[in-house]
């Protein structure tokens, strides 16, 4: 009887487990968007602060991108964003304490709210940037802005990201995303003509001694952690980038994209080689005995039957650089601007959750897009995977 | 047209070809038959080198194509496989679509005209007698016929490149009957115009097509003569056995 | 003769192209072990860091990747090994095995840092372990489940059906065939798998970030939930942001040699015995 209850129960057990990478991939998935989308319900200016204006003023609202413009004064009229044909006054607490002494302030700033009311009151055209601690006390002749959420433009078309901003900061991941493209799919332009290369001398030249030497040092390349990739790139790669090309620093596109290519190389090679073993014999005798060449045997019928390998590799090859992350932070400088050049320094979606998580605050906006950015590479990367499967499986003909 | 004088060929420490000697006449057919692995099919593929592609084989003896060894280090392989086509046991087109397949020695070999490629092969396709059946549908994938087809396909593909020796090894052994005579009736029309040299371990089949039949037993060549004489009255005892169905 | 040319300066790329893969490797090995070698001895290994962390040695770390290799497999192995036992001996050979395995293909997908992200989602702020050996552990050990099912998966697969059978036939259920049968013979298998994921979790840096490593800490962790140090988030560090870069560069030599001779060690010892093994079941 308990035998029979306990192999019941083993039996349950064993079916959660066989269900286990399935429970994982969804609580991944629940976690990253739960945090992820609120970032879609926060306030675009930093937690504990407000943006008054005069109760006059027609604005009623503004978005992250115009306070920004507004307080890096690049947006001086209020006509610009739908007001009075009026210039920008903007006023930053900072400047109450050079009109008062910290004596008519009061102890504790206990008259800090009231003066800052005044300040307000006083001029229809500001725009203050003010602690909510510090609130003004006056409800008359002021007004707090209201301040958009931020949208899935916002996030995915913004051209810039300044996540630490104030008094409001910018989560466009434009320049994240093209970065990461950039240096994934250099890197690919680096590792395909490498890897298929060696591919076919594994699987079409190399006789069996030679394969079999080869074979463990190109795994051995793959078990190399990342961060050691990254230390060799720093120390070695990024002085020689900067050498070569005469540049004023190292850590650019290039040097992350040659990094990436060189770890990219063992998934390549051997996805691309087992696929062209997979060509039957029958194929290549067939080709030889027309009087073909080995080699044009190898493109003409061994690379277009391993086609959907191949491809495959190279698919997989690409998310896997997508995500890559530690190497790539240390040698690529994680500027966050749009990249122009592979000479300049980009930063990538992972190197960013990396270097930024540290620092951003527990249920903040800017823990909320980095969270956000993780599922944006959570769902490319499962996107690619998908293909590569798809792909693998099709046949040729 | 072909002559082979002492051949010797091992794998490795196997001795799989022993000491054979003999002749094949142009325009005629010559089978090869006994029981499986006794170097019949090891022996067809020295004639266009196959045997070349396998590592750790040795050969010994000369084997001459046209009066010329084709084991010489002068000789070009890919000319000579060019020369000495080759059908395969199982049909194995490329999976690419009927036209290609028959265009692709032309195209291996240099040949850039594009009219020249479309004559040879539609003259190809109706020497294999396959013509009528896939007129329509030239740039379909191969795969889509069916198995006889496709062996058929693949004799045009040898064709194309124009040899003057067609080998053929067991060519009919994985189809149907109906497609295995529409092959054997095939190899009679091609008789004229090459010489071909067929492995089957179908008696019947080698009684049928060929004019002289070989038959290999462990490496050797037991006897050679005539099919006419092999199957009504054979020197060798073995030979007798084999035929009539004692062993193999 | 053009087409002989054409093969002849394909081929002659071809091998070169595989020598420069063995030269780089060469390179990246040889420039760290030449440059590490000369600072690991035995106070390296069994001594804190030292003057900001230009000095001294690192045995915080390897003891905390220690325990961060023992703890994830804690987590990885029953539920790998059990996932495997379902797909192969109870799924039989439809739709769900099918999901299993895409579900498996797509968890080891997923990019490392997304699993650090999720650590710190669930294991550290939602369950409230902190930064801790058990939030960083069980990150890891999701991480290497994959590596697990698959190699166990195919432990499993390479028992011989006869086994199976065999057992049947003296009347033993399921259950005991599999764990009296089954599992015993592809254990050997099952633990080339295990030995290759301590390789991958000892080198991970990306899901340690935000789960556990600590930049220094002048004590060794004396609970499972208190922050360790760890030899590849050690290194990341030392590269990066160390009080002092450039007088730590020597030391960060070292570490990285170490943490490769630790992660190549366990690769190899898998290779090797998969090898050994494979040679065993041709002999059978």
């Amino acid at each position: 009887m308990i035998k029979k209850i306990s192999n019941i129960v083993i039996k349950q057990l064993l079916t959660v487990s066989g269900a286990i990478t399935g429970i994982a991939i969804l609580f991944i998935s629940i976690f990253l968007f739960k945090e992820g989308i609120g970032f879609f319900n926060s306030p675009a200016v930093e937690k504990g602060y407000s943006l008054y204006v005069h109760a006059s003023n027609p604005i009623n609202e503004l978005s992250s991108k115009e306070i920004k413009e507004i307080f890096d004064s690049e947006i001086t009229n209020w006509k610009t964003v739908g007001g009075n044909d009026e210039a920008i006054k903007i006023f930053r607490i900072d400047e109450i304490f050079q009109k008062y002494s910290e004596e008519e302030l009061g102890k504790d700033y206990q008259l800090l709210p009231e003066k800052l009311g005044e300040e307000i009151k006083s001029d229809k055209n500001i725009i203050a940037y003010i602690p909510q601690k510090y609130a003004p006390t006056l409800t008359k002749g002021i007004k707090v802005l209201h301040i958009k959420h931020l949208t899935l433009s916002d996030f995915f078309l913004g051209k810039e990201w300044l996540p630490t901003a104030t008094p409001s900061p910018l989560f466009g991941v434009m320049p994240l995303f093209l970065g990461t493209l950039l240096v994934s799919i250099l890197a690919i332009i680096f590792a395909l003509p490498l890897g298929l290369g060696v591919a076919i001398y594994l699987s079409e030249l190399a006789n069996e001694k030679i394969r079999k030497l080869l074979k463990p040092i190109i795994e051995l390349l793959s078990g190399i952690p990342s961060v050691v990739y990254g230390f060799f790139g720093l120390v070695v790669l990024s002085p020689l980038v900067q050498k070569t090309f005469h540049l004023s620093v190292g850590e650019t596109a290039l040097t992350g994209s040659l990094i990436l290519a060189i770890m990219a190389l063992p998934t390549i090679i051997s996805v691309a080689e087992d696929a062209m073993r997979n060509t039957p014999r029958a194929m290549r005798e067939a080709s030889l005995a027309l009087g073909a060449t080995q080699w044009q045997t190898i493109y003409k019928v061994v690379i277009p039957y391993a086609k959907s390998g191949i491809s495959a590799a190279v698919v997989l090859g690409i998310g896997r650089a997508i995500g890559e992350t530690m190497a790539v932070l240390m040698v690529t400088g994680n500027a966050a601007v749009m990249p122009t050049s592979i000479f300049n320094s980009v930063r990538t979606i992972p190197a960013t959750i990396a270097a930024e998580l540290g620092e951003a605050p527990a249920g903040g906006t800017h823990y909320q897009a980095l969270f956000l950015l993780g599922c944006v590479l959570f769902l490319i990367t499962m996107v690619f995977s998908i293909i590569a499967e798809i792909i693998s499986k099709k046949k040729n003909y | 047209m072909i002559e082979t004088k002492n051949i010797n060929f091992y794998y490795g420490d196997f001795h799989a070809i022993k000491n054979i000697s003999m002749k094949m006449e142009p325009n005629t057919v010559t089978a090869f038959i006994g029981p499986s692995g006794c170097g019949k099919s090891t022996f067809l593929r020295l004639f266009n080198r196959m045997n070349d592609l396998i590592n750790n084989t040795r050969l010994e003896g000369e084997c001459l194509i046209k009066s010329k060894n084709i084991y010489d280090k002068s000789i070009d392989v890919d000319e000579l496989r060019k020369d000495v086509g080759m059908v395969f046991q199982k049909p194995n087109p490329f999976p690419k679509s009927i036209f290609e397949n028959v265009a692709y020695g032309l195209k291996v070999n240099g040949v850039k005209d594009k009219k020249f490629i479309a004559q040879k092969v539609e003259e190809s396709l109706m020497a294999a007698a396959l013509w009528d059946e896939v007129k329509d549908k030239l740039h379909k994938s191969a795969f889509e016929l069916s198995g006889g087809q496709q062996q058929r396909l693949c004799i045009a593909r040898a064709l194309a490149v124009a040899p003057s020796v067609l080998l053929m090894d067991e060519p009919a052994s994985a189809l149907d009957p109906i497609s295995t005579s529409k092959i054997e009736e095939l190899i009679h029309q091609l008789k004229s115009n090459y010489t071909i040299v067929i492995v089957t371990h179908n008696m019947q089949q080698a009684a049928r097509v060929s004019d002289k039949t070989g038959f290999f037993m462990m490496g050797e060549l037991v006897e050679y003569s005539d099919t006419k004489k092999m199957f009504l009255n054979p020197d060798k005892e073995t030979t007798q056995n084999y035929i009539t169905g004692r062993f193999g | 003769m053009n087409k002989k040319i054409k093969q002849n300066i394909a081929f002659f790329v071809f091998r070169l192209f595989s020598l420069l893969i063995v030269g780089v490797l060469i390179s990246i090995l040889g420039f760290i072990a030449i440059n590490g070698i000369q600072v690991i001895d035995w106070e390296f290994l069994t001594t804190a860091p030292k003057e900001g962390m230009t000095e001294g040695g690192i045995f915080p770390a390897i003891v905390g990747t220690f325990y961060l290799v023992v703890g994830s497999l804690i987590f990885a192995v029953p539920l790998g090994v059990m996932s495997a036992i379902y797909t192969v001996e109870y799924a039989g050979n439809g739709r769900i095995v099918r999901f299993i395995r895409m579900m498996t293909n797509n968890l080891a997908s997923i990019p490392s840092i997304v699993f650090g992200l999720f650590g710190m989602a669930l294991f550290v702020n939602k369950l409230g372990f902190g930064d801790s050996i058990i939030a960083g552990s069980l990150t890891l050990g999701l991480l290497t489940l994959p590596i697990i099912i698959r190699t166990s998966e195919e432990a499993l697969k390479a028992v011989p059906e006869s086994y199976r059978t065999g057992s049947y036939a003296l009347g033993a259920g399921k259950l005991q065939t599999i764990r009296k049968v089954i599992l015993p013979s592809a254990m050997p298998n099952i633990l080339t798998g295990i030995i290759l994921s301590v390789g991958r979790v000892s080198g991970e840096t990306a899901p340690i970030l935000f789960t556990v490593a600590a930049y220094f800490l002048p004590s060794l962790p004396d609970s499972i939930f208190s922050q360790a140090m760890a030899l590849p988030y050690h290194l990341y560090v030392l590269a990066t942001s160390g009080t002092d870069v450039e007088a730590s560069r020597p030391i960060a030599y070292g570490t990285a040699l170490v943490l490769i001779m630790i992660v190549l060690f366990f690769n190899l010892l898998a290779a090797f015995l998969r090898q050994r093994l494979n040679k065993k079941l041709k002999q059978h």
